[in-house]
């Protein structure tokens, strides 16, 4: 009951707001809603303290809820599909980020949806959506991921369109479900070749057998792998399944914080990181986690440098990051991913709040054109951004990026699936982020602003509460600090499959990176705003849409239907000659009954 | 006395007090109390799924015929004599009474049908019906014949193919099984409603009843094989424009006795479809009589046509589901084949009618 305890808590909140939210008062609602996220918090925690200061080598923790599919045939009984949950040191650093980032977002936005006429709507989505987090954390078998998998794309789209009177995020929600799915479908073809192999689901069942049985290099583990990929491309928004993070920032900006920046969109890490043993097994694949995240933290960073939108701008940023960990992931250096993933989780966090304080405060409108000078009017957001974005660009010795980048960078040089080619990217990723972060930074806070109009007003008797400052506070404070924390080493616990002891700085890699990172930061105070933006969208447009709506309307038409139609036309007639055949008349029923009985005692006569 | 007296006493007991009644002290209330009470006292010695299912299903006629219009004695006892044809039908141990018991659950059905005498539809189909009813009974008493002759023993088997194919002539004309299922859309159009209930409730279950008393032989498989088949698509196709109410139940009988034949060949579970089929066949019969234009009656009126179509999760549904299974480990493909086809076909007259029903354009 100990695990299960963590995703059920949010999970019946939600119902309960969902079922009764609207009896309550808001306040009743949005506090309900924060209670649910912070006790699982709470419980997250004392399990994880409980059971990792226990004993020393402790490994790991399983637990049977119940027997969901059952499998009767006597050769598939390890099939049986359990509802059960699985704890080690890679999901409990997942569970402590979830919960922990979750509960100061739902705090924050008690203060952010003050206003808002469906708080408790708003509440069960985002209970439902930590619940089903957990769910795809805690796994111990694949059907039980896909459960969250889709609960969080399910809950991720709900929220995305929160403010449904607007189409535009009606549409944007749809989008970020639909290209979801691509990576899901992926992901469950993944899963169909890991039970055929194997005939079971189990997650470290299917490890253990997978290492046994599959050479390195073979091709059912490489596609197997990509297949994995495919599904963590998907969610994690990479290329080339990536644009649907940056519209998914309509939504409300706490989801952004949560969703789309700390935890949902890191699941394709966890992902790649808890099957790593079927990933090191082929080096193809991990070669294109490899590229396919500096391929995606270079074209984000780009992308991020052309955006004058701040939300837009931190949604790259994001995808940049994420490109990092699946550099690291493709090089083997699961440790520093998942490391990075929880300081990106803070600082990101703590980023997107900001923005939503500039929203809170500015009705909603993020868009760097209209928004300048903000230095004295609002010192909190000012402290905020710096913090923020001093970790997002890793300034060194002082702030938590800068540790788990780093870490990131050496280890990717320092692999045999690495080497120089890959760190360059990252450390020219490194300029990027120091470019897009100084640009953005200069934006909001130079002192009579690089754009000649500041539009937008504050609105009247709207201030920074408690309830925005104390999360801001505290991730400003984990945004610096988490660094110091031994999760890298703590992660390793759990075997992730190839091995590199981490925890290796080179000196003089660092400091090149950091003096990148430091210069793209000059850079960056002289980009301008810029007119017209490049847009990804049209060439999905053109690779994709186009064809499809061409060939969709050649079907219009619909050739097959002239099938059915036959098969209706037929019908039709048979029931024509049938209702003929009911004349009413007396006699033409009895030759009918006698015709039948003749027919029938010549039939018994000739057989 | 017999398990079987104790079950027919009650019922007999009851048509002579309401004969006597009828002479002396008529009442529609007191007649009600009488019927129903014999009724309710013959279930309780009822020991028999059949049984039940047809005193449940009388009880369920002579309520509906109160709430369409009052009803008389002699209305009641009719239905009483006909029932204890029904029961004579399923407990009859050799042909003679099994003719004797289908013939009684046959004589008042001819009277009921022609209930309103002013009404010549009435008279018309109660002609009708007593001229095919009366000429099926002629081929079921010879095939009974027949069946008697050749082992020379009156038990219900069936030794001769010659009387067997006759004896079905008859039993199907009564499931009204294709080819002789020309009269049941007339009669159940143009018979009063809560007759056309008791016509598709007691008089099916009646037959069905008699049905699993015998096996199938080698002589008649294929004969019967054809007539599920060409019921169930017969049934099916003439359900698909049909915009009476009434003749739609009797097409759609057509095509679920198919099914039952169906079930009886391949030896899967006729009990539970029956029942199904009873229960369902008598809500949509409450709701035609009640009020079928309110929207408790229309809703009701949905959810019956909604389990006639096999929708799943409804009664019938778990109905076919068990009889597909072993229609499909028996490896009966055509049976198979044409069952799922045909109730793949009169999901459309279903729907045409539910759409109607919704749109208060009813027409019981």
């Amino acid at each position: 009951m100990q695990l299960a305890i963590i995703p059920a808590l949010p999970i019946i909140v939600s119902a309960l707001l969902a079922l009764f939210g609207d009896r309550f008062s808001k306040k009743l609602a949005s506090w309900l809603g924060v209670l649910g996220i912070g006790l699982s918090f709470v419980a997250a925690l004392g399990v994880v303290l409980f059971l990792f200061t226990g004993s020393k080598d402790f490994q790991a923790y399983r637990e049977i809820l119940w027997t969901w599919i059952p499998f009767y045939s006597s050769e598939l009984d390890t099939a049986t599909i359990q509802m059960a949950f699985y704890l080690d040191a890679l999901s409990a650093v997942m569970l402590m980020v979830v919960t922990f980032i979750s509960s100061l977002i739902a705090i924050f936005s008690v203060a952010f949806m003050e206003d808002d006429a469906e708080v408790s709507w708003f509440f069960a989505c985002m209970n439902l959506f930590v619940g089903m987090m957990l769910i795809l954390v805690l796994a111990d078998n694949f059907l039980v991921l896909f459960l969250g998998w889709e609960g969080v794309g399910l809950t991720s789209y709900l929220l995305i369109g929160f403010w449904r009177n607007d189409i535009l995020n009606g549409r944007a929600a749809t989008k970020a479900f639909i290209t979801t799915r691509i990576g899901d479908v992926c992901l469950l073809f993944g899963i169909f070749l890991v039970f055929s192999s194997f005939g079971t689901l189990n997650i470290q069942e299917v490890l253990d057998l997978a290492d046994a049985n599959w050479p390195v290099g073979s091709l059912i583990a490489t596609l197997t792998a990509l297949c994995f990929l495919g599904g963590a491309v998907g969610k994690s928004a990479q290329l080339p399944l990536q644009t649907w993070l940056a519209d998914a920032m309509r939504g409300p900006t706490p989801v952004s914080a949560l969703i789309h920046a700390a935890t949902m969109v890191t699941a394709g890490v966890y992902l790649i990181a808890r099957v790593g043993t079927i990933f090191a097994l082929s080096p193809i694949a991990s070669a294109a986690v490899m590229w396919v995240g500096a391929a995606t933290l270079v074209m984000a960073g780009i992308a991020a440098l052309l955006q004058n939108d701040l939300k837009r701008i931190l949604a790259y940023s994001t995808m940049s990051q994420l490109g990092y960990m699946f550099l690291a992931l493709g090089a083997g250096a699961y440790s520093a991913a998942i490391f990075h993933l929880a300081t990106h989780a803070c600082f990101k966090a703590l980023l997107f709040l900001g923005a939503g304080v500039i929203g809170y405060l500015f009705h909603h409108e993020y868009s760097l054109t209209k928004i300048s000078n903000l230095r004295y009017q609002f010192p909190l957001i000012f402290w905020v951004f710096l913090i923020g974005l001093g970790s997002l660009t890793a300034l060194p010795l002082i702030t938590a990026g800068f540790y788990s980048k780093e870490l990131i960078l050496s280890e990717v040089f320092l692999s045999k699936q690495g080497g120089l080619l890959p760190w360059a990217i990252g450390a020219f990723g490194a300029l990027l982020t120091g470019a897009y972060s100084g640009r953005l930074f200069w934006l909001l806070f130079a002192p009579s602003g690089l754009s000649a109009v500041a539009s937008a007003k504050a609105e009247e008797g709207r201030s920074i509460g408690r309830c925005m400052g104390l999360p801001l506070s505290i991730l400003a404070i984990l945004s610096l600090t988490t660094g110091f924390l031994p999760i890298a080493s703590f992660a390793n616990r759990t075997v992730l499959a190839p091995v590199l002891t981490s925890e290796n700085h080179i000196w003089k890699l660092e400091i090149i990176a950091t003096v990148l990172g430091i210069l793209g930061i000059l850079i960056g105070t002289r980009v301008k705003i810029w007119k017209t933006m490049p847009q990804f969208d049209a060439l999905y447009e053109g690779i994709f849409t186009k064809p499809y709506s061409t060939i969709s309307l050649f079907m219009r038409a619909d050739p097959i239907r002239a099938v059915y139609r036959l098969f209706v036309l037929l019908a039709g007639f048979f029931q024509y000659l049938l209702a003929r055949l009911q004349t009413g008349h007396l006699s033409h029923y009895v030759t009918a009954l006698v015709i039948a009985v003749i027919l029938i005692l010549g039939y018994r006569m000739f057989s | 006395m017999t398990a079987f007296e104790w079950l027919l006493a009650p019922i007999a007991l009851g048509i002579t007090v309401l004969l006597l009644q009828a002479a002396f002290a008529r009442s529609n209330r007191a007649s009600l109390a009488i019927s129903v009470l014999s009724l309710v006292t013959s279930y309780y010695w009822g020991h028999n799924y059949f049984d039940q299912l047809i005193l449940i299903s009388s009880v369920a006629v002579i309520f509906f015929a109160c709430l369409k219009e009052g009803s008389s004695e002699e209305f009641k006892i009719l239905i009483l004599l006909s029932t204890l044809g029904a029961l004579t039908c399923i407990h009859s141990d050799n042909w003679m009474n099994l003719f004797v018991g289908i013939e009684l659950l046959t004589l008042p059905i001819y009277g009921l049908i022609a209930w309103d005498a002013h009404n010549s539809k009435n008279i018309q189909a109660a002609i009708k019906y007593l001229v095919l009813a009366g000429g099926s009974s002629a081929f079921l008493l010879l095939g009974m014949a027949f069946l008697y002759a050749e082992p020379g023993s009156m038990a219900l088997q069936l030794g001769s193919a010659k009387g067997s194919l006759l004896l079905f002539v008859g039993i199907g004309f009564k499931l009204s099984l294709a080819p002789f299922h020309l009269w049941t859309g007339d009669v159940y159009e143009d018979a009063p409603l809560p007759v056309t209930g008791f016509l598709a409730t007691v008089s099916k279950i009646a037959l069905v009843g008699v049905l699993v008393h015998v096996n199938p032989t080698q002589a008649v498989t294929p004969v019967l094989s054809a007539m599920a088949i060409l019921s169930m698509i017969a049934g099916s196709l003439l359900t698909l424009r049909q915009q009476n109410m009434s003749r739609f139940l009797g097409y759609s009988s057509i095509a679920h006795m198919g099914y039952i034949l169906v079930a009886w060949l391949v030896g899967g579970n006729i009990g539970f479809y029956l029942a199904a089929y009873t229960v369902t066949l008598l809500l949509i019969f409450w709701m035609l009589s009640w009020n079928p234009e309110s929207k408790a009656g229309s809703l009701g009126l949905v959810f019956g046509f909604l389990s006639l179509m096999g929708l799943p999760i409804l009664p019938i549904f778990w109905g076919k589901y068990q009889i597909l299974l072993t229609a499909f480990s028996s490896e009966h493909w055509w049976l198979f084949g044409v069952f799922v086809f045909s109730s793949l076909i009169g999901v459309y007259g279903y729907a045409r009618l539910i759409a109607r029903v919704c749109l208060r354009s009813v027409q019981a």
